[in-house]
């Protein structure tokens, strides 16, 4: 469920970026904490993991159909929740930036859709209450699945939302809520199912492994729970980004204070509803778009592309035969 | 070519490029950011605009060794993706956007437009970026820049063996294969026990490195990367003000123009 | 002659696993260049990994250069042993080779131009210098042997032990590695398989078997013995 660059404008951008940044912030605090003293290569090593996990794929039963984990759970049943968090998020970084896989600018959309709501929720609040090990595979089974449901839904939601902020796309809410919601459901049992299998293979050749659960007053569960504060409130921060950009409903931020400033035509400041209702309101009581497009201006834009390219390309052929 | 396959082509053209830089990875990568964030922030539907931030990556690309029509290829592959989206807008939005000797272009087929080529211009940065730095190069940029050291640690070592595990990865399945599976994904439990072998494989691979770590001494804080200085040229003072120049004059054209 | 390390009856076992170590006793001196050889399992590498302490003994004393291996001198072991694992991959961990031999050095906390200067000393010696920027991935499996082993030789221990050298080396590299060892002038222990190397560079020849060394004495010796190449499995 990468979310392409496409879709995103800049204030939730923004909004996800700085929410990313504080749990990327969080996540370094509460892994100096780790008292594995391997932490760091575990890391590592497990971030390449999840890469070559996420290009196999395993055969949904009864489609004909493949599919391919995206690990959140999974990691951190391992890692534990903050460690499985960063190893994620440098695993979308090197996807977005080496492998051109899921845009930059969604980046920070990206981490907190696919690696906060799978590793900082649905495996701590789901997944770990339900399970201590060693469990029965059903169990594993069955927990495996709710836990990737729920996270999967919840990154469903928020790229729904986000999108929808963006404004960039005349998609209506309700029906794009829907339509990935119910994609997701599937997916989310895809991912418990594989989940679950990796873990009982784990379970059966090395348990020691799997984080145990048995003593939940050891150390390790009280000092996350200031991380867990900390989460709350960075969620909150960003559930509150999100209403007032809503209630603004204006993406074009930046475009209309610059025509307060220059004096244009005011727009209504308050529109309710989704984007293409706004942009004909904008529309409507502008007199001349500040942002006009004349033609001329696109083709001039346009040729002077073509012409540098052809320049470039030329530049570039020359040096190589003089090599 | 699988997934796999593919991700290991490109993890081998990058390991050949020693690129000779006229500019230190910190400048392009301070100007990257600064390229997608004003990019960003201009209105969909101005596509005019959109175009011009591409005309200067078309210029400055052949000026780092690297040609524009080859930083267009992978963007393109997203292409399908972004229209099956973005093909909503000129569906759903009717409202007149432009006009061209009387024939009217709708508000939606603009911003539809708009998405493309805000699409295609952020990957090609991106790839650019990482075609010229090396990977390294940015992390070691990111560091310049007080990036926090256990992100840039984690970057850094998830890329040192990503080749490795790929390989691993890859072995194993053709192994698999050569044993009579199809195309469409190992079934469940076996996907399972492969992958948790994998697992397996790759946690005792990190403690392994990290007796090689304690025996070079590591008491948990990796040292601070040695010997990269950013080497910043005069090259890269003009470089960061003609682009920055370019953006500002590029995205505040409208502004620009009233006076 | 001064002794750089010596096992004092040495006992060991993993938990729950059988007695790998029992009794074991072994000196080296300054400036030997010894074999350790025997079958798999014979507890080689257990051995190895008590030189620097990643291992502590059940029972006995593990001495190097006279200190005693405590938990608390650690650092100072780890500074007089350089230890070579049998994968490269495993001990080049950074993103440049310059930078893996530099680690060392740094967490030593030595000056950085003294760093510089061991860096470059060490890929010197192993013939990799040029390549000292280059990602450890894209190097061949004899390059990335040398660049283990100058991630070593730049901490300038006392004695390096190194376990297999030569394992999966083709003949050029492998006659490359003769050379950088026999050029060495500290202290080496070598655990092998390959008699090659072994009459190449290695003076005296050490056999472990079933915990204990079994045999101990000067190269064509125990090469020669039968009751030795019984124990390396050279025979029977």
């Amino acid at each position: 469920m990468h979310m392409a660059d496409a879709l995103v404008s800049t204030p939730v951008a923004i909004v996800a970026g700085l929410s990313s940044l504080a749990l990327i912030a969080v996540s370094g605090k509460e892994i100096k904490k780790e008292e594995r003293p391997n932490i760091i290569p575990l890391m590592g090593v497990m971030g390449a993991f999840v890469f070559a996990a996420q290009m196999i794929n395993f055969s949904i039963p009864g489609t004909g159909s493949s599919g391919h984990i995206v690990g959140g759970v999974l990691l951190a049943s391992l890692l534990g929740p903050w460690a499985a968090f960063l190893t994620l998020v440098s695993v979308l970084i090197i996807q977005c930036l080496v492998f051109a896989d899921g845009g930059l600018l969604a980046l920070g959309c990206n981490i907190v859709n696919m690696g906060a709501m799978t590793c900082l929720i649905a495996y701590p609040f789901i997944f770990r209450p339900l399970i201590k090990f060693p469990a029965s595979s059903l169990r594993i089974i069955l927990v495996s699945i709710i836990s990737c449901v729920i996270g999967l839904e919840l990154g469903a939601l928020a790229v729904t939302v986000e999108t929808e902020l963006s404004g960039v796309t005349a998609l209506p809410f309700a029906g794009f809520l829907g339509f990935m919601g119910g994609i997701h459901l599937l997916i989310g049992i895809g991912e418990g199912l594989a989940t679950s299998a990796v873990l009982i293979f784990v379970q059966r050749a090395r348990p020691s492994l799997l984080l145990p659960y048995s003593t939940p007053t050891s150390r390790k569960d009280k000092m996350s729970s200031k991380g867990f504060l900390i989460l709350f409130g960075v969620l909150a921060l960003i559930l509150g980004g999100f209403i007032c950009f809503y209630a603004s409903s204006n993406p074009d931020g930046l475009e209309w204070s610059i025509q307060k400033m220059t004096g244009e035509p005011e727009l209504s400041t308050v529109v309710s509803g989704i984007a293409p209702e706004a942009a004909s309101v904008q529309d409507k009581t502008a007199v001349l778009p500040d942002y006009e497009n004349s033609f001329s201006g696109i083709l001039g834009g346009l040729a002077t592309l073509i012409l540098v390219w052809i320049f470039g390309t030329l530049v570039m052929t020359r040096k190589r035969n003089r090599k | 070519m699988t997934k796999l396959e593919k991700a290991l082509v490109i993890l081998n053209s990058l390991e050949t490029a020693e690129p000779d830089l006229r500019i230190s990875p910190l400048s392009i990568t301070v100007v990257i950011f600064l390229f997608l964030g004003f990019m960003l922030s201009v209105p969909l539907t101005n596509i005019g605009m959109l175009i011009w931030f591409g005309v200067w990556l078309a210029l400055i690309a052949p000026w780092l060794g690297v040609s524009f029509g080859s930083l267009l290829k992978p963007a393109f592959i997203l292409l399908p993706f972004i229209t099956l989206i973005g093909i909503f807008n000129p569906l759903l939005d009717h409202e007149r956007g432009l006009v061209i000797y009387g024939v009217s272009i709708s508000k939606g087929w603009l911003s539809f437009a708009g998405i493309i080529i805000r699409g295609l211009l952020a990957v090609s940065a991106s790839v650019m970026l990482i075609r010229i730095c090396g990977f390294r190069g940015f992390c070691h940029s990111l560091n310049h820049l007080r990036v926090p050291t256990y992100l840039v640690t984690q970057l850094l070592m998830v890329f040192r063996y990503l080749k490795i595990l790929l390989e691993e990865a890859l072995t194993m399945r053709q192994a698999r294969e050569s044993r009579g599976y199809g195309k469409n994904g190992l079934p469940l439990r076996d996907w399972g026990s492969f992958i948790g072998a994998l697992f397996i494989r790759s946690v005792e691979r990190s403690e392994r490195i990290h007796r090689a770590m304690l025996s070079r001494g590591f008491n948990g804080k990796i040292p601070d990367y040695f010997n990269m200085d950013h080497g910043w040229k005069k090259s890269d003072t003009v470089f960061i003000i003609f682009s920055l120049c370019w953006f500002l004059t590029v995205r505040f054209w409208d502004i620009i123009k009233i006076f | 002659m001064e002794n750089c390390l010596k096992f004092e009856d040495i006992f060991f076992s993993y938990p729950n696993g059988p007695e790998v170590l029992r009794g074991l006793n072994l000196q080296i001196g300054k400036g030997e260049k010894i074999a350790l050889m025997g079958l798999n399992g014979a507890g080689k590498s257990t051995l190895l990994l008590m030189a620097n302490g990643l291992q502590m003994p059940d029972k006995g004393e593990v001495v190097v250069c006279g200190i005693k291996l405590e938990r608390k001198v650690l650092n100072e072991i780890r500074r007089l042993v350089g230890l070579v694992f049998q994968n490269a991959d495993d001990q080049l961990f950074m993103p440049s080779l310059e930078e893996d031999v530099a680690f060392g050095p740094l967490n030593m906390n030595l000056e950085h131009k003294e760093v510089e200067r061991r860096v470059k000393e060490a890929l010197e010696s192993v013939g990799l210098l040029e390549l000292r920027k280059r990602n450890p991935s894209s190097l061949s499996g004899g390059q990335k042997r040398m660049g283990a082993i100058a991630t070593v030789l730049s901490m300038r221990p006392e004695i390096m032990i190194l376990d297999e050298p030569t394992a999966n080396l083709d003949w050029r590299a492998r006659r490359e590695l003769i050379r950088v060892l026999r050029d060495y002038d500290k202290s080496l222990l070598v655990a092998t398989h390959d008699l090659t190397l072994v009459e190449a560079i290695c003076n005296r020849v050490v056999v472990i078997g079933e915990g204990r060394i079994v045999a101990d004495g000067a190269t064509p010796e125990i090469l020669s013995d039968d009751e030795s190449r019984r124990w390396i499995g050279l025979e029977g």
